[in-house]
């Protein structure tokens, strides 16, 4: 059964790129758009993992970490914040939200795999 | 007595455990930070090599199509030039305007398509200078000289300080040529009729000082550097040419391991000054030409 990653990402072009590569790494891509939307595929979807952008419209990354790490069980997916805009106030506020890593949002996707696969 | 020491004991537990966590947490976002701000410089870089491959295609291709463009213009040039010297039979009034209106224009096109090929040249690296043993008084009255019929056409006041004695120098005799007939052609072409030109030519043990000021509409501050950038094009009004004249200008002048920069105020004029040292090559001795 291969593990379920969300990945939450306004641009649809990155959104794309991420869905591509990682359904390359054999894994179950749960795209989604919003901050909205993502805590409630989370809820609805037991996804293993989550990957959140920062930046996002409406609520923001950090404040989906927390949504989704509040929600409990049956939930407890690993949370890894992409940025494109890395400072350590930033680094801070993703652990303080509950975040398991944080990566920086590159086009070389070869970081955020190792990361993700370090969790799942 | 034995509560409150395990009371103290656990406060202090409790103490060292809040700062053991604050410290793994500050640990954990110094190094997320410090990988996420790797990867991003390893991306800046990936990205800079890209366009600097872009920015070298292109630069060959602009020598390409300036090169392609050369001969034909030359040929265009001496055949106009032929037949207006009259070799091909008599030519009346006329046709010698419009002949030499064509070959007015023909020389600009050589004078741009010459601009984008030492532009080329320098981005390649491909420049090369040459030392020569030459003076330099010489060359900027002889340039004076063939600029004399556009001076008195504008009615420009020009002043000149050149030392009369010759004044020798080691430097690429063409290249700092085409440094003076820029500086002096955009002084010309900026300063208004009946203006001002100055021209002063200041020499020491070391090295040789020269200042071209006009009496032209200026130059913002904000744009001195901009104006000997190629990427950028300062508005100026009087548009004609490449826009690449400054920067070539510049590129001539540090290759001479010298400097150059403008002082000016806008609607007084500006003051284009350039330093060279009297030999560019460090610790050369001035008896061979290469």
């Amino acid at each position: 059964m291969p593990k379920k990653i969300l990945i939450v990402e306004d641009s649809p072009t990155v959104l794309g790129m991420l869905k591509d590569v990682f359904e390359n790494e054999g894994y179950n891509v749960l795209p989604v758009e919003t901050g909205e939307k993502a805590v409630k595929k989370a809820k609805s979807n037991n996804p293993d993992l989550v990957i959140i952008d920062t930046v996002l419209p409406g609520i923001d990354g950090f404040e989906v970490c927390r949504k989704i790490k509040n929600a409990g069980a049956p939930c407890a997916a690993k949370i890894i914040i992409i940025t494109g805009n890395v400072d350590a106030v930033d680094a801070e506020k993703a652990l303080d939200s509950g975040a398991d890593d944080y990566c920086a949002k590159t086009s070389d996707f070869s970081n955020l795999i190792a990361a993700v696969k370090k969790l799942v | 007595m034995k509560r409150m020491i395990l009371k103290k004991e656990t406060r202090a537990d409790k103490k060292l455990k809040d700062t053991k966590d604050e410290l793994a947490k500050r640990s954990w976002v110094l190094q997320k930070t410090g990988e996420a701000l790797k990867a991003l410089y390893k991306e800046i870089d990936k990205k800079n090599e890209e366009l600097k491959k872009f920015d070298k295609l292109k630069s060959q291709f602009v020598a390409n199509v300036s090169h392609e463009f050369k001969n034909p213009l030359f040929v265009i040039d001496e055949s106009l030039k032929i037949v207006l010297d009259g070799l091909m039979g008599d030519v009346n009034a006329k046709q010698e305007k419009m002949l030499k209106t064509g070959k007015r224009n023909v020389e600009r096109l050589i004078r741009l398509v010459n601009d984008m090929l030492d532009l080329a040249k320098i981005e390649a690296g491909k420049m090369e200078i040459r030392r020569e043993h030459f003076d330099i008084s010489a060359l900027v009255n002889e340039i004076l000289t063939s600029y004399e019929g556009e001076i008195s056409k504008k009615q420009i006041i020009l002043n000149t300080n050149i030392p009369p004695r010759a004044n020798l120098i080691w430097a690429d005799k063409d290249k700092i040529s085409e440094v003076v007939i820029n500086l002096l052609s955009n002084a010309l072409k900026y300063t208004p009729l009946k203006g001002n030109v100055s021209v002063k030519l200041v020499s020491t043990k070391q090295e040789v000082r020269f200042e071209i000021s006009d009496s032209g509409s200026g130059i913002k501050k904000q744009d001195f550097e901009k104006i000997f950038d190629k990427f950028e094009r300062v508005t100026t009004g009087a548009q004609e040419g490449t826009g690449l004249g400054l920067p070539i200008t510049k590129d001539i002048i540090e290759l001479h391991k010298g400097k150059i920069w403008v002082e000016s105020e806008i609607k007084k004029g500006s003051n284009f000054i350039f330093v060279i040292p009297k030999d560019f090559r460090d610790g050369a001795k001035p008896n061979t030409t290469s």
